[in-house]
């Protein structure tokens, strides 16, 4: 066997990882015996794969599985849009998502055209119109677990239908809170809700 | 589809419990070991599980249960990885870490898993992911490409890149090829 040129470090990365193929592999093998460079290379990689194969995942409460698959359909089989709204993330993820639509809007819409587009558009894709850096940065306030239950919450409901779940006291609230922002950010511009 | 998946997608109650208590344990693996953050991982398996049982009527078992779920898992860990990315710390920072750490008794478990949770921190999410997945899975590469959807090759060249990128924090960086 001749031994005039070196394995490149794909290879010795592949021999250390044992995908190699037979008669690579022993060519390789050989080839260590007699080259100081690439047998060095061999062992940094190994003494680097040994140090993360001692890494350990930690220990956690076995409750926390056991009890996982109920906690799931409790927190899935339960939202309401009161229950929902009353969850401080979620209300505030609530009020970004209407107030970034308006925000976004070319121009502040009229009552009437302002009902239509919303009946229109699905949350879920007011959500997904804001891309996916706007929508963390403004819908995901805490996690991205709030994200996900606000999207599956929202997914096929308008955002019409946002205001119309909701009693007249939680409405009134909603609008308020919304116009409050509107007022700081666009200087005391008066949008109707129609609700 | 096997006979799990099938009950699954039929939105059999039991088999969803099954199908938590078979695969949670490896995905909070899966999840710690992307994101080298305990918290951060049981948060994450309850957002995957969540996401299997609003989603396991639309499951149609073109791939295995366990793929799904871990093609969910990874799915949401990289978006998670990316709203973090502001956080990656640089190489030389990692590196200097790991000078310093390996002053200090590095036997203790906790310390050992700080500076591997600091080296794999340093890994691009892509790179990270593939990296656990081979190395610490033991997945095939062929796995890796249908969990990933990307191809072998593709998930070959990114566990090269992070090995490379692992030995260099490792070896002060020399290059076999330099």
């Amino acid at each position: 066997m001749k031994h005039d040129y070196h394995p490149d470090s794909d290879e010795l990365i592949d021999l250390v990882d044992g995908v190699l193929e037979e008669e690579r592999r022993r060519w390789i093998l050989e080839h260590l015996k007699v080259c100081s460079q690439c047998s060095a290379y061999v062992r940094s990689l190994e003494a680097t794969l040994d140090m993360l194969a001692r890494d350990e995942v930690p220990q956690i409460e076995p409750a926390f599985f056991t009890y996982l698959a109920t906690r799931i359909r409790a927190q899935v089989q339960k939202p309401t849009w009161r229950r929902v709204l009353l969850a401080p993330g979620l209300a505030a993820a609530a009020i970004a998502a209407l107030l970034v639509f308006v925000l976004y809007a070319p121009s502040p819409p009229e009552l009437d055209q302002l009902d239509l587009i919303m009946a229109d558009m699905t949350t879920q894709e007011l959500i997904e119109s804001m891309g996916d850096d706007l929508g963390y940065e403004v819908l995901a306030s805490d996690t991205s677990e709030e994200l996900f239950s606000m999207e599956e919450y929202f997914q096929g409901e308008t955002a019409y239908d946002l205001l119309e779940g909701l009693s007249p006291l939680e409405r009134q609230h909603l609008v308020e809170e919304i116009e409050k922002i509107l007022q700081s950010e666009t200087s005391g511009s008066n949008i109707h809700w129609g609700c | 589809m096997d006979e799990l998946g099938r009950r699954l997608a039929e939105g059999d109650e039991e088999a969803f419990t099954e199908v938590v208590e078979r695969f949670s344990r490896q995905v909070f693996a899966l999840c710690y070991r992307v994101l080298r953050d305990t918290e951060e991982a049981k948060d994450m398996v309850q957002e995957v599980f969540t996401r299997v049982y609003l989603k396991r009527e639309s499951f149609k078992g073109r791939a295995s249960v366990y793929t799904w779920i871990y093609r969910i898992a990874l799915n949401l860990c990289f978006t998670h990885l990316k709203r973090r990315k502001a956080e990656t710390i640089p190489i030389e920072d990692v590196a200097y870490r790991l000078a310093v750490d390996a002053d200090g008794p590095d036997s203790r478990l906790e310390e050992l898993r700080g500076i591997v949770g600091r080296m794999i921190e340093a890994l691009p999410p892509r790179q990270r992911m593939v990296f656990v997945l081979r190395f610490y899975e033991k997945m095939s590469f062929k796995e890796i490409a249908e969990v990933m959807k990307t191809s072998v090759g593709s998930a070959k060249a990114s566990y090269h890149f992070a090995i490379k990128h692992l030995r260099q924090l490792v070896s002060g960086g020399e290059n076999l090829e330099a």
